[in-house]
């Protein structure tokens, strides 16, 4: 997928909800273009995307990085990773992709998201059948988010589009 | 006190909104689904709801709908996210009194339950 108004949608939403759910100064770094299956961070939100473009979107973070974002929305010190501290990175994950779609369908391109998925361990592999995935990093005084986006339109050649993930927990 | 049902399969919205509301000194009660939240609602009879629209077993629509059939004069809005506009105009023809979009403002949580409560 190489519209940028459609990846600047995720990235738009993504530093606007950052803003809005953290209240803390968020820089956006350099976008990459990173290999289908390159590692990531060792806790992941993700979601689907479906309808006229299809892929994955996922929010990545290190263990402490996802504590100290819940703990700040929540108003309160989070150490341990829990399922409290997983539903709030999925939250803002959903919350995320839901801007996101609402002004991709604005650009009359339909689409929707799926429920959030939580997925944690160390040297997180995802791949979505092949496709490059943008990788996004943004830098917060709670540690850093890496947005990572792999799409294509629904109309493109078939990458076999399950989706793949590895973990060595 | 006013008693607050807070419907929302996210654990983590749940436990901050009700943070949130029993600090303004609401009573609150939690549902993780729609079904549920028409359950407790029954047994409850809260004064007011708060329904997240995307849930499994039973969405916010639905329950909002089946909770208004029961009780025409129940008190519901609706928490989205951005992307569920339709739903949110489905909602508010089907009964439901105003929206809150996340990710919400403490503040206008707060106004909407006051909105409700009259």
């Amino acid at each position: 997928m190489n519209d940028p108004a459609l990846i600047n949608a995720f990235v738009k939403a993504a530093m606007e909800t950052f803003q809005a759910e953290l209240q803390v100064d968020i820089k956006r770094g350099t976008p990459t273009v990173t290999p289908p299956d390159a590692s990531g961070l060792p806790v992941m939100a993700l979601i689907g995307i479906t309808g006229d473009i299809e892929g994955i979107l996922s929010l990545g973070m290190t263990r402490e990085t996802a504590c100290a974002i819940a703990g700040q929305m929540m108003g309160e010190e989070m150490t341990e990773m829990t399922p409290l501290v997983e539903s709030g990175i999925c939250e803002m994950c959903n919350v995320v992709g839901g801007s996101a779609a609402m002004s991709i369908t604005g650009m009359g391109v339909s689409v929707d998201i799926t429920p959030p998925v939580f997925i944690m361990g160390d040297a997180l592999k995802m791949s979505l059948g092949g496709v490059p995935r943008l990788t996004v990093p943004f830098h917060t005084p709670l540690g850093d988010i890496e947005l990572k986006l792999a799409c294509h339109e629904r109309n493109e050649a078939d990458h076999g589009s399950a989706l793949h993930v590895g973990a060595k927990i | 006190m006013a008693s607050v049902l807070l419907v929302d399969d996210a654990a983590f919205m749940r436990t901050r909104c009700a943070k949130l509301l029993k600090d303004e000194g609401y009573d609150v009660l939690e549902a993780e689904n729609g079904a549920d939240a028409v359950r407790k609602y029954a047994t409850f009879k809260p004064d007011a709801v708060l329904m997240d629209v995307t849930m499994p077993e039973m969405d916010g629509i639905q329950a909002l709908k089946e909770i208004r059939k029961a009780d025409p004069k129940a008190r519901v809005t609706m928490l989205t996210a951005m992307g569920q506009q339709d739903m949110v105009m489905d909602a508010l023809v089907s009964g439901a009194q105003d929206y809150v979009l996340k990710p919400f403002q403490p503040a206008r949580v707060l106004d909407a339950v006051k909105k409700m409560l009259g």
